[in-house]
């Protein structure tokens, strides 16, 4: 079956949002901006820190799992009629996954972020 | 949902990141994994079991592995390709409806906070074992005609969910534990049981002057079934004890010429029919003579049968007293399944064996990468008086 590329930026550090704009929608705006200069020189510019990076590739791939979506218990409390049996009713232990993407590189950034700030 | 792809970023261009929109309440796993098992979990998904008390396991069909969480310190944003439809991956064709407003953009689905690696476990059949020893099948059973109550019984299904092994793995274990499916739950017949309907086979055939390599099912059946036995213990016992030979046209044409295609045929091992007397004779005394033993079990066999002190290698022991050679019952099946505990005990029952003897007792061993030289390297210390005496193998 056919599984499409994805990929990992990883970088150091937490992203943190502003308080100013903690009350919006996280997707209203972007993390930063990634650009790449030379063949292998990427940069990622997060508020006023610019970080300096390379794609990776990873030393084994990695799939990108997510769980399989089964339909919810039923509400107990809502239920009328309950069933009373002298059987134990098993709680699901299992948990399926399906995976949704390969990944194979990574965009790292590990070197100490560059402040720009202007003068 | 992003237009391009960070991985296809060309030289001298950039993109702005954006949170997904469901960044947040995505709960996706990042898992390593070698290549070979990378295609079975593209094809047919993974399980992960394990309850409260038990560590989780990832099964895929073959193998069972130990989930370890490595975390991470750093931040990472797990990136989904751009969506099929609209713009290219490099975001060349830009899609003038998108509300970027024609900028090239990638959004990060979720973050992990680490990744998880796969450790190949060896699978535990202890477990197993106890489950289906909840109710054994035994003489009781096969009288009954419908069983009432369902408790302690398991089914496939049932296995799976409640063991941790993969389905390849439960399949070896069920085979290895010689369990049979009766109404649909797979379920291990009483020992003594088994002895017993074995028994009755050998005495039919010898009775009947039935050849041990061509037993026709359907005899061996109806002559069971007529002393309350079930068709489908008999069965087992014929699998468990023999395998079905292909089928002997002698064995196949009845008396009137045709060919009877029904005909199942069975073969007898000889090293069962033979650990079968023998067991009997280790019933009766646990201490043998040796040279007593082997007239005894040799008289019992019925004729055509060749027994040998080999067959019963991992399953006694033979000791000098003097001048006489002594054996007792001392049983592999008894002993524990970890490696550490298997030695311990080898080791308690004696503490010097030669290879010819402790072979038998440790070659069932399993532990993930490990080879029996490097158990033994590990549990033992090896010494060899001289190159021409045999190495003997001590506690370490």
């Amino acid at each position: 079956s056919e599984c499409r590329e994805w990929a990992l930026l990883e970088l150091q550090g937490v992203l943190e949002i502003q308080p100013s704009a903690q009350h919006l929608p996280l997707n209203a705006f972007s993390i930063g901006s990634l650009s790449r200069s030379q063949q292998e020189k990427y940069y990622f510019t997060i508020g006023y820190h610019e970080l300096e990076g390379k794609k990776v590739s990873l030393k084994k791939p990695m799939l990108v799992l997510q769980k399989v979506l089964r339909a919810d218990p039923i509400d107990v409390e809502s239920s009328p009629v309950v069933l009373s049996t002298q059987y134990p009713t098993q709680v699901q232990k299992t948990s399926e996954l399906k995976a949704i993407g390969i990944i194979r590189h990574k965009i790292l950034f590990k070197t100490r972020p560059k402040a720009l700030i202007s003068k | 949902m992003g237009n391009a792809s960070i991985l296809e970023l060309n030289v001298d261009s950039s993109l702005e990141v954006y949170y997904g929109e469901t960044f947040g309440s995505e709960d996706l796993k990042l898992l390593e994994v070698d290549e070979p098992i990378l295609q079975e979990i593209l094809d047919r998904g993974v399980v992960i079991r394990g309850g409260l008390n038990d560590e989780a396991v990832l099964c895929t069909s073959s193998r069972t592995y130990a989930i370890k969480f490595v975390m991470s310190s750093n931040t990472i944003l797990i990136m989904p390709p751009p969506s099929s439809h609209g713009s290219s991956a490099s975001g060349e064709e830009l899609d003038t409806k998108s509300e970027t407003g024609g900028k090239r953009t990638a959004s990060a689905m979720a973050a992990a906070t680490g990744h998880l690696e796969l450790v190949e476990v060896a699978p535990n059949f202890e477990k197993l074992k106890s489950l289906l020893s909840e109710r054994l099948y035994g003489e009781d059973t096969d009288s009954m005609d419908v069983e009432e109550s369902t408790s302690g019984l398991y089914t496939w299904d049932d296995l799976l969910e409640k063991l941790q092994l993969s389905e390849k793995e439960l399949q070896e274990g069920l085979k290895s534990l010689a369990a049979v499916q009766v109404g649909g739950f797979w379920r291990l017949v009483d020992k003594k049981y088994m002895h017993c309907v074995f028994e009755l086979i050998l005495l039919n055939a010898m009775q009947h002057d039935w050849s041990l390599q061509g037993l026709k099912e359907k005899e061996v059946v109806s002559a069971l079934m007529a002393d309350g036995y079930s068709a489908q213990i008999v069965i087992h016992c014929l699998a468990t004890y023999g395998q079905r030979v292909s089928l002997a046209f002698e064995a196949g044409i009845a008396s009137n010429g045709s060919y009877d295609l029904d005909s199942h045929v069975w073969e007898l091992n000889e090293r069962h029919v033979c650990l079968h007397y023998a067991n009997q004779l280790l019933s009766s005394a646990s201490r043998w003579r040796v040279d007593d033993f082997v007239d005894a079990w040799q008289q019992n066999l019925p004729s055509g049968v060749q027994a040998s002190l080999d067959m019963l290698k991992g399953k006694i022991l033979i000791e000098k007293l003097g001048s006489d050679s002594w054996l007792y019952p001392f049983s592999v099946a008894n002993l524990p399944s970890n490696p550490a505990e298997r030695f311990a005990a080898l080791f308690r029952e004696r503490p010097r064996w030669e290879w010819e003897d402790l072979e038998p007792y440790i070659s069932d061993l399993r532990a993930p990468g490990k080879s029996v030289d490097a158990l033994l390297l590990k549990y033992t210390r090896r010494t060899q008086p001289t190159a021409e005496t045999p190495p003997i193998f001590t506690a370490r």
